[in-house]
């Protein structure tokens, strides 16, 4: 039985599907659904800046309401894309002014952003809710006046790890005196004091407020004042609290803090005096995430903090919290599903904590629901390994960044391609893993044979030839996003498997051996991918053919080879290849 | 209470069988709504286009809605159970449910439909809902491409 289904019914079933993925699938049905579709999509996802331009989307979606864009690669946060490649949002933001005036939502990650863009975002569309800038950079303190200025519906401002050139604190005063729907705030990424006062008015005429995260520059004895004025917080980030304790402001504290029933989430914590940790000791009991990875705080007290969070699902430490913590954690927080220890000092030739692997096997036997990790450590073991791959088959993220490169199982002095191994192999979910650590090639056959789910995967100082790209390329179905730097991967493995490359979001080395030559034959033989060789020596073809190139980005795209790119970037077969238009 | 004056409709399906049913609840559906406030005084209120099979589940529904002792949870387990029918039932009911502009059941049984395709491969969904794919191989390649490799 047919039926013939009016388009308004088609849309008011289309609107109970919005992930991407079912509102594309819904797309390829048939055209008259692809149509349907496309003017009542409201949320457009843009992994990569460069895989599309802003008219195909606007000519595709006309009626868009929130859009996510991301820029530069992930390695971009360990210094390793170079000032000037470009994820410039001005573009994006220019036409969507002229197309999307009902535009409400804007968020960033890795872009670089102009105090002009910010102003136009401003001035052009007059129902703006939510700004998201996440390790954004470009962009000044002036810039956000003009977002609090005018965006006079403004829910969301989130400044998360971006870099900000703080002019002044004064940005904060230019929200108005009627401006009363803020829902979110995170400045936690600048430097300059805010008035006070401003903030205190802000806050308090703001009855929907529920995250806060002030900057460092808030001191201490100020926080009771702001948390008196919004006990509706669910998240609170503080400032510094290094101001000696005295019983005035500590007692401040903890009236203030009792008054919050709803708090979820803690963090900021610079320089945190131990002293004043137990303020916080009435909400344990219902945090949920905790963000301790600016609180140079030691083992003990980060115990008796976290022993009160029988709650908590997410923790950000720094490696103070040592093996001692970690068990204290696995036997406290029976929810946690995610860790991340960071290193308090990584540049330090001998450890200055005792955090070791062990710290990491604990916590991965204790914690059943533990699905995502990131642990920084100076020693790692096959056996430690092992056995977290068979206490916690259910990991989803596995980061592992042993300090010192290349570094063998400590205590058989041989490589850790099994330890990795039996991580893939147990863990059938895994999406995103990261290596670190002596590697042969072998590790990498095991991740092609097993890790058949894996989405994302970071390399570096590991493998032996070829044969390791090899695997890893023809064996990983589900893969996205390859991130590779200083590995001996070259041209074979390369141009064997180009139309992998087509399958995945984007592909990242640098140091490794890949060729010009190879790199002009990737791009020749792969016309829907750009094949960009960044190289700060200026010319590759100023050099032999042969010799490997500093860094290479390769990235499928339906919008032709960049129109943006600086003078150490350039696309192969820019001229001969055809081009989707 | 209702009170012993309460009004009851009689909604008269497309093949002629009749259903009783108190005005407050069929009032939900904003087309017999308009109907009893334009002063609409027939016996029976034909309704073309909706067959006794629906009718009788959207009454169903209706009052269940209606009643004011159940919870939301209820509701809840109440949906899940009813929206268990073959899919082209589902499709049915929809209609059903945009010609008496029912709010309540569009979102339910719409919600339902979603979830089904959310689990179904696009040519699934062509053969549910019996539709011709009328892309050409290489229209269709390029408009994966633009959602694979753009917008996901």
């Amino acid at each position: 039985m047919v039926y013939s289904f009016p388009e308004e019914v088609l849309e008011y079933v289309f609107a109970f599907l919005s992930s991407d993925k079912d509102r594309n699938a819904v797309s390829l049905v048939c055209k008259s659904w692809y149509e349907i579709e496309r003017w009542c999509r409201r949320r457009v996802f843009i992994g990569n800046c460069y895989a599309v331009s802003p008219q195909i989307m606007i000519r595709r979606f006309p009626e868009v309401r929130a859009v996510k864009i991301k820029g530069k690669p992930h390695f971009a946060d360990f210094n390793l894309v170079p000032e000037r490649w470009g994820a410039y949002v001005y573009p994006w933001i220019s036409a969507m002014a002229r197309s999307y005036p009902w535009l409400e939502e804007i968020k960033l990650k890795r872009m670089v952003v102009t105090d002009e863009s910010l102003e136009l975002i401003s001035k052009s569309f007059k129902n703006f809710k939510v700004l998201s800038l996440s390790s954004c950079e470009g962009f000044t303190t002036d810039g956000l006046s003009s977002i609090a200025a005018n965006c006079r519906n403004l829910r969301e401002l989130d400044l998360r790890e971006s870099e900000v050139e703080d002019l002044s604190g004064h940005w904060l005063s230019h929200f108005p005196d009627n401006f009363t729907s803020l829902v979110s705030l995170n400045m936690s990424c600048l430097g300059s004091e805010v008035s006070f006062s401003a903030l205190e008015r802000l806050i308090s005429r703001c009855p929907n407020l529920k995250t806060l995260r002030l900057n460092r520059a808030v001191p201490v004895e100020k926080l009771a004042s702001l948390l008196r004025r919004a006990p509706q917080l669910v998240e609170f980030g503080t400032g510094a609290c290094s101001t000696e304790i005295r019983t005035d402001i500590f007692s401040n504290l903890v009236e203030a803090f009792s008054g919050c029933k709803h708090l979820e989430s803690l963090s900021g914590f610079w320089d945190v005096v131990p002293a004043y940790l137990p303020a916080m000791y009435c909400v344990c009991s219902r945090i949920t995430k905790l963000n301790l990875s600016y609180a140079t705080v030691q083992s003990p007290d980060l115990v008796e903090l976290i022993s009160q969070c029988s709650n908590l699902k997410c923790l950000w430490v720094l490696d103070y919290i040592e093996d001692a913590g970690l068990k204290a954690l696995s036997s406290y927080c029976k929810d946690l599903q995610e860790l991340r220890v960071f290193p308090s000092d990584p540049y330090s030739a001998e450890p200055n904590v005792s955090l070791t692997e062990q710290g990491l096997v604990t916590v991965s036997a204790g914690c059943p629901k533990l699905q995502s990790v990131l642990y920084f450590c100076r020693q790692m073991s096959n056996a430690a390994l092992i056995a977290i791959a068979r206490n916690r088959p259910n990991l989803l993220r596995f980061r592992l960044c042993i300090i010192e490169p290349q570094a063998p199982d400590y205590l058989t002095l041989e490589p850790l391609d099994t330890g990795f191994g039996a991580i893939v192999e147990h863990c059938k979910e895994l999406r995103r893993l990261s290596l670190s650590g002596l590697l042969t090639d072998r590790v990498f056959e095991y991740i092609g044979t097993h890790a058949k789910k894996l989405e994302m995967l970071s390399l570096a100082f590991a493998g032996d030839s070829d044969l390791g790209l090899h695997h890893v390329l023809s064996g990983c179905e589900s893969l996205r996003k390859l991130e590779i730097r200083d590995c001996p991967f070259g041209d074979r493995a390369l141009l064997a498997n180009a139309a992998k490359l087509e399958t995945m979001r984007s592909l990242w080395m640098s140091s490794c051996s890949v060729s010009y030559g190879a790199c002009k034959l990737l791009g020749q033989k792969m016309p829907n991918l750009n094949v960009e060789v960044i190289d700060e020596r200026g010319p590759p073809d100023s050099r032999p053919e042969s010799i490997s190139v500093e860094k290479l980005y390769v990235y499928r795209t339906v919008a032709g080879p960049r129109a943006d790119k600086p003078d150490f970037v350039w696309t192969m077969d820019e001229d001969g290849a055809l081009r989707f238009s | 209470m209702s009170s012993p004056e309460e009004k009851t409709l009689i909604l008269k399906s497309s093949d002629n069988e009749e259903f009783l049913v108190k005005e407050s609840v069929a009032v939900q559906c904003i087309t017999i709504k308009n109907l009893v406030e334009d002063g609409c005084d027939l016996d029976a209120i034909p309704l073309l286009n909706v067959d006794s099979k629906n009718l009788a589940w959207i009454i169903e529904f209706m009052e269940k809605y209606a009643d004011s002792t159940s919870t939301d949870a209820e509701k809840k387990d109440f949906d899940t159970e009813f929206v268990k029918k073959p899919f082209n039932d589902v499709l049915g009911l929809i209609l059903a449910a945009n010609y008496l502009n029912f709010p309540a059941l569009m979102d339910v049984m719409c919600d339902a439909c979603a979830n089904e395709m959310k689990l179904w491969s696009v040519e699934q969904v062509r053969e549910k809902f019996h539709i011709q794919n009328d892309y050409t191989e290489e229209e269709e390649k390029a408009v994966r491409a633009e959602n694979f490799w753009a917008f996901e």
